[in-house]
């Protein structure tokens, strides 16, 4: 290991900074050179941070990769162009030599340019990869490399990045870069005014495009795309093709995805099992089985409607179809405070809403953006669907229904519904409070439409599903098994004094063993640690209907909603012998010791879905919000704001069914 | 002489050429997106609800407010 070969080996590594239009193809050419997953979408704002990754260039040369943000020009107008910008302007303390690729989009060579010509007259080190040479191809145009790169004095590549074509020469060209004076684009004006300047620079690049393509016929927009266009943003079968696919988004989540986890559940059920019996009875079984076993499958039984979810997104952003849901709600969200960008996070919040904020940068009127980023946790995401899936399943007879409908199907969608009208009417509510001086603008390039990489969405999906499980899976670990230890101790010697009740065997003489020892155990649970943190909110959410055991679930919760099924899983099985029944029927069996009456009644699960669908309990969330308004003050606003909506709304629910 | 009119007023289908632009920023910020004096726009699409506009220039699509395209003034083609 180490220092073979010294000398005669020596590596170099440089940085290479990939820069162009949005929806250029950076990510892709990104993904083609150092191997890694970066999100690809056929929309414009997919990539909205840096990334970096590593590849190998030739035998000594390797290079450090940064995926930009796509911009337009060299000044910024969103947050998401404001990041290219100051990476270009910042002084890196490391010197390493540093290239720019600026990938264009040949089928759109003028446009592309601009940004190329304005990086070549700040006399920056430029190689121009032309990408999407297929679509020129179709388009039966070419065009004259070795003339665009005389006359812009650069390395010019003709490549299709989608396909990995051109990757090689690019490494080729990288390799052999030199620097060298160049003249400039176009000469220096001291004082011009920027329209002025950029006139000047799209009158020379309009020559340079003319010599260097050949088209047979004119430039047009594809035919496909027309075609589309005109079915998909039609006044009447444009909205009913969208609600058409919310529809099938939900079936799938919720009706498709039903046998997949059903065989996880079991699985689960017996792997749980399994432990328990072959590991020696005791504290550390009880935590592995109690705790994280059962808290860790009820997540893992959520991943098939996660990833199917996370499938129709991705294949809606693949498809250049999101751009124009955009399109068609502009005119509607603008009513509403809001613009046509925020269909985006709007739309990805009901996968996660931590990314979803992060696309609201975007966004480039700062009002409309802070708006979309309050309104986001609103959506209900799929950490609500266990949630949501427990509850319902636990009140709602599976044959309950109205009509033709299935009554479980029509709470779900209800739940979505509530949440999105509470979005927006937030948002309309707010934007006559929030200032800005800022004009509002909805100005968007339209991707041509494209057939989605099943390959890509195929990433996505592992992507997206492999964070959920392991940022999901740490927190309810460790929930776990701080809550076990919470709810196994009690404060001083409350224990001893309860087994030494049962001892005597001075309670009712004539009660058979079995419910002694469940009498036994739920008094503990209720003594420990946990018990009376329960039992210290019990009073506040006594009036939505939720008792001491659902309040450790809510506190539990604020770290994530999801925490919310292992929770009730620990609690639930803390002091039950035997784990063969499900957590439903658990709770189903639940009963209020004094009264006797169930505590999963009607009023309390529906005051629990409420609160569960306008709560902002989420550590991820709330910390993201305060990174991207940079700002603790917007985070808090939005936890009371949502914890008072999600209260009082429970309040009224809670009422209206008991 | 053809006739001048404002980009919103233009109707599905039309054929224009953009002539100038009032608005400085946003005529920038047009410009960066493709969209300049001199080029042929065509109406693509009109959002079902009246707005935003649809329109290809050189190839692309590009969509914008009818508030942003009253600040566009255009001259009406043949089609
Ligand atoms: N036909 C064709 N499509 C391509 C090519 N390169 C990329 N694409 C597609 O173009 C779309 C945009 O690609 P991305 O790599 O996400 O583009 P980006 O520049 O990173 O975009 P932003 O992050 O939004 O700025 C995706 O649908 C790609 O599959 C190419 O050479 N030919
Ligand atoms: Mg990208």
């Amino acid at each position: 290991m180490g220092r073979k070969n010294v000398g005669s080996n020596q590596k170099k590594k440089i940085r290479l900074l990939l820069v162009g239009n949005p929806n250029a193809g950076k990510s892709s050419l990104f993904n083609e050179l150092t191997g890694l997953n970066q999100q690809v979408g056929n929309f414009p704002g997919v990539t909205v941070e840096k990334k970096s990754g590593n590849a190998k260039i030739a035998e000594h040369l390797s290079a450090e990769v940064i995926d930009l943000p796509g911009t337009y020009s060299l000044s910024p107008r969103s947050e998401d162009e404001r990041v290219t910008f100051d990476y270009l302007n910042q002084k890196r303390p490391d010197n390493k030599e540093e290239i720019i690729v600026v990938i264009a989009d040949a089928s759109n060579l003028r446009r592309n340019l601009l940004l190329c010509s304005q990086l070549i007259d700040l006399n920056l080190p430029v190689i121009l990869a032309l990408n999407m040479m297929d679509i020129v191809q179709k388009n039966k145009q070419s065009i004259d490399i070795k003339y665009l790169s005389e006359t812009l004095s650069i390395p010019v590549v003709p490549m299709n990045a989608r396909l990995g074509k051109g990757i090689t020469e690019l490494k080729a060209n990288i390799t052999k870069f030199a620097r060298k004076d160049r003249p400039p684009f176009i000469s220096i004006i001291e004082g011009e005014k920027p329209i002025d300047n950029a006139q000047r620079r799209n009158q020379r690049i309009r020559e340079i495009v003319a010599k260097a393509v050949t088209a047979e016929g004119e430039m047009k927009v594809n035919d496909l795309t027309r075609k589309l266009d005109a079915i998909l943003t039609h006044k009447v079968w444009g909205y009913a093709i969208f609600l058409f696919i919310l529809f099938l988004i939900f079936q799938a989540v919720f009706s498709w995805s039903e046998f997949p986890m059903q065989m996880i559940e079991e699985g689960f059920l017996f792997f749980g099992n399994f432990v328990a019996e072959s590991l020696p009875p005791g504290v550390l079984n009880d935590l592995l089985v109690d705790g994280i076993i059962a808290g860790l499958g009820g997540i893992i039984i959520f991943i098939p409607q996660i990833a199917a979810l996370f499938a129709f997104i991705s294949i809606l952003e693949d498809t250049g179809y999101l751009s124009r849901i955009s399109f068609m709600m502009d005119g509607l969200l603008k009513k509403f405070g809001l613009n046509g960008r925020s269909i985006i996070p709007l739309l990805s919040g009901a996968a996660c809403a931590v990314p979803a904020i992060m696309s609201a940068r975007t966004i480039s009127n700062k009002k409309e953006r802070l708006l979309t980023i309050f309104i986001t946790p609103l959506i209900s995401c799929s950490a609500r669907i266990p949630v949501y899936t427990l509850i319902i399943a636990l009140i709602i007879p599976a044959e309950a229904s109205i009509g033709i409908f299935n009554l479980q199907g029509i709470v779900m969608m209800a739940l979505y519904l509530f949440g999105f009208l509470a979005a927006i009417g937030t948002s309309f509510f707010m934007k006559f409070f929030v200032k800005t001086n800022e004009s509002s603008h909805f100005i968007m390039e339209m991707p041509i439409y494209r057939a989605p990489r099943w390959k890509n969405v195929g990433y996505t999906i592992v992507n997206k599903v492999k964070v959920f499980l392991f940022e999901a899976g740490k927190i309810i670990i460790a929930i776990s098994i701080i809550l076990w230890i919470l709810s196994s101790y009690g404060p001083g010697d409350s224990f001893e004094k309860i087994d030494e009740k049962y001892a005597s065997g001075l309670l009712e003489p004539n009660i058979n063993n079995e419910t002694m020892e469940e009498q036994r155990a739920s008094a503990k649970l209720q003594a420990s640690y946990a018990g009376q943190l329960g039992k210290f909110i019990e009073p506040a959410i006594k009036p939505l209907g939720f008792d001491w055991k659902i309040g450790i679930s809510i506190i539990t919760s604020f770290a994530a909603r999801e925490v919310f099924v292992g929770t009730m899983a620990t609690i639930y099985s803390v002091g039950d012998a035997d784990n063969t029944t499900s957590l439903k029927e658990k709770m189903n069996q639940a009963k209020d010791p004094v009264t006797g009456e169930k505590i999963y009644t009607k009023a309390t699960g529906y005051s629990l879905l409420i609160f569960y669908a306008f709560a902002l309990q989420c550590m991820a969330t709330v910390a993201i919000v305060a990174r991207e308004t940079a700002s603790w003050k917007w985070p808090v606003i939005q936890i009371i704001y949502m914890g008072a909506l999600a209260y009082f709304a429970s309040l009224i629910t809670y009422n209206l069914f008991s | 002489m053809s006739n001048f009119i404002h980009l919103s007023e233009a109707k599905k289908g039309d054929f224009v050429r953009i002539e100038s632009i009032d608005n400085e920023k946003l005529s920038v910020q047009l410009l960066c997106m493709g969209c300049m004096v001199g080029e042929i726009a065509h109406i693509e699409q009109i959002a079902p609800l009246g707005d935003p506009m649809m329109i290809s220039i050189d190839g692309s699509l590009l969509s914008l407010r009818k508030s942003d395209a009253r600040e566009v003034i255009v001259s009406q083609l043949k089609k």
